[in-house]
């Protein structure tokens, strides 16, 4: 039997991602965790004198203050599953990442498990980062040498 | 085309299974000699956990037959660990030679074979084989952090945890190994790690065929034929590849379809060495003992998957292996 056919054959009987439910429920869980940012940094607004732009930072710190828990407890894994890259793509992810890789790494000690997992997942995310705004320093520095300001 | 090997006085002297939590709330919890009420076990750490398990399976066998497990010569063991680490672990606790076995998902029916081949040669009188896997330990090792909060696809099956053992003998017992076809292994480009049930079917299916062949049996000569981890998806995959030419498949089970509850959080089902292992050794061997099954064929299939490799853009390979038992018909009216 060739591969073609069996591909065939496995297209046949193959089960469809319920991609619009999923889809929804992405719009759904990231619109959520919006609104409730947005929400924090009015509360902290209101009852500070720091201003919306500033208390943004703090708000996010919380909201990954609230996923580190999450994560610890085993809770995060259920809404991870439900909401998808609702809560993969923004801050979540990345706070869920980094924790659930030193939790997997407490068992072989602080440097060895810990130290080295942490980045494990994230390790990519803080190279490009830092690769690409390197990059986007040095293309903004040449603009500016003919006068255009980004 | 592989070739099937015929046993003589080849026997099934018992078993043992262990099971962890999610298992024990499935259909089959009452076939299961033991089960854990967390993943972890008592451990700290899943590979503990796993270890915790085996040990725990090798003294339930130990309890239930004490002559004949001092009397082992040689065991044989496997896990999906690197470097088959629990099954190392544990053979040095043991006072016996040891081979680590790597098999992938059919560990559990690589043991029954290659124990079988040595007993009926007359090589070795008694033979211990056993597997583990942990769900925990299973996503470290191919997945993500266990507390990693990734969408799953519903393709995606979840790995058994759990430990089964056997012991095999030349004495005469109630169930008798017939015959075992070892698999070629093939390759059909795959590379979707969310769905390894398809290409394993394709495996079992060319294995299967096989063994029919050397056997000139089909199907309905057999009471069960029992599938390791195809899941859902693969078993149908699996009817549909025999459909296509014409036979009809009955008496057809898949492990990973029985092993839980019918519930969309455990996707397509189970997989991992222990599904066949707690399903093959736990109810099947029971079933056989009290008569519900005569002749049953255990198929074990298996994704020899590598991470590394499948980061470099190289594919799943997938193998079969399939042993025959047989209850022996001693009590006569």
């Amino acid at each position: 039997m060739k591969n073609k056919e069996f591909e065939d054959i496995v297209k046949k009987v193959y089960l469809k991602e319920p991609l619009l439910k999923k889809s929804l429920l992405a719009f759904l869980g990231g619109g959520l965790l919006g609104v409730i940012n947005q929400g924090i940094a009015d509360i902290i607004r209101i009852n500070s004198s720091i201003s919306l732009q500033e208390a943004f930072p703090y708000s996010s710190l919380f909201i990954m203050t609230i996923t580190t828990i999450l994560t610890g407890l085993g809770i995060y894994n259920f809404l991870g599953q439900l909401f998808g890259a609702g809560l993969f793509i923004p801050i979540t992810g990345f706070a869920n990442a980094m924790v659930s890789s030193c939790m997997e790494g407490k068992d072989e000690g602080v440097i060895e498990g810990i130290g080295t997992r942490v980045f494990s997942l994230t390790g990519s995310v803080i190279a490009y980062g830092i690769f690409f705004a390197s990059l986007m320093c040095i293309f903004r520095y040449i603009i500016s040498i003919f006068g255009v300001a980004l | 085309m592989s070739k099937t090997i015929f046993y003589n006085d080849v026997y099934l002297l018992d078993t043992a299974t262990v099971s962890g939590p999610k298992e024990s709330k499935g259909p089959l919890k009452e076939y299961l000699d033991f089960s854990y009420e967390r993943e972890l076990a008592n451990a700290s750490s899943f590979e503990k956990a796993e270890l915790e398990m085996v040990n725990k399976t090798l003294s339930i066998l130990k309890e239930k037959n004490n002559k004949a497990f001092n009397e082992v010569e040689l065991s044989l063991g496997g896990d999906l660990l690197d470097q088959v680490a629990i099954s190392n672990q544990i053979a040095s606790s043991l006072s016996c030679p040891f081979i680590g076995l790597y098999g992938a998902c059919t560990n559990s029916i690589l043991g029954l074979i290659m124990g079988s081949n040595f007993i009926s040669t007359h090589t070795f009188k008694s033979v211990l084989t056993f597997s583990s896997s942990n769900y925990g330990s299973a996503e470290r090792q191919f997945r993500y952090p266990i507390n990693f909060g990734t969408q799953k696809r519903i393709t995606s099956t979840i790995t058994v945890t759990g430990a089964s053992a056997a012991l095999l003998t030349n004495e005469k017992t109630k169930i008798k190994i017939n015959s075992a076809t070892i698999g070629n292994v093939y390759d059909v480009n795959w590379n979707n790690v969310y769905d390894m049930g398809s290409p394993m079917a394709y495996a079992a299916y060319n294995s299967l065929k096989d063994h029919f062949k050397n056997t000139n049996t089909s199907f309905k000569d057999y009471d069960l034929i029992l599938s390791g981890d195809l899941s859902f998806l693969g078993s149908n995959v699996l009817v549909s590849l025999f459909k296509k030419d014409g036979v009809k498949v009955v008496n057809y089970l898949d492990a990973g379809n029985l092993i839980y509850q019918d519930d969309k959080k455990y996707f397509c089902g189970g997989s991992g060495p222990s599904c066949i292992g707690l399903v093959g050794l736990g109810y099947v061997y029971k079933s056989l003992l009290i008569g519900k099954y005569h002749r049953v064929l255990l198929v074990g299939t298996g994704a020899l998957f590598s991470n590394t490799l499948l980061h470099q853009k190289l594919s799943i390979p997938t193998v079969s292996h399939i042993i025959e038992l047989e209850r022996e018909n001693y009590d006569i009216f």
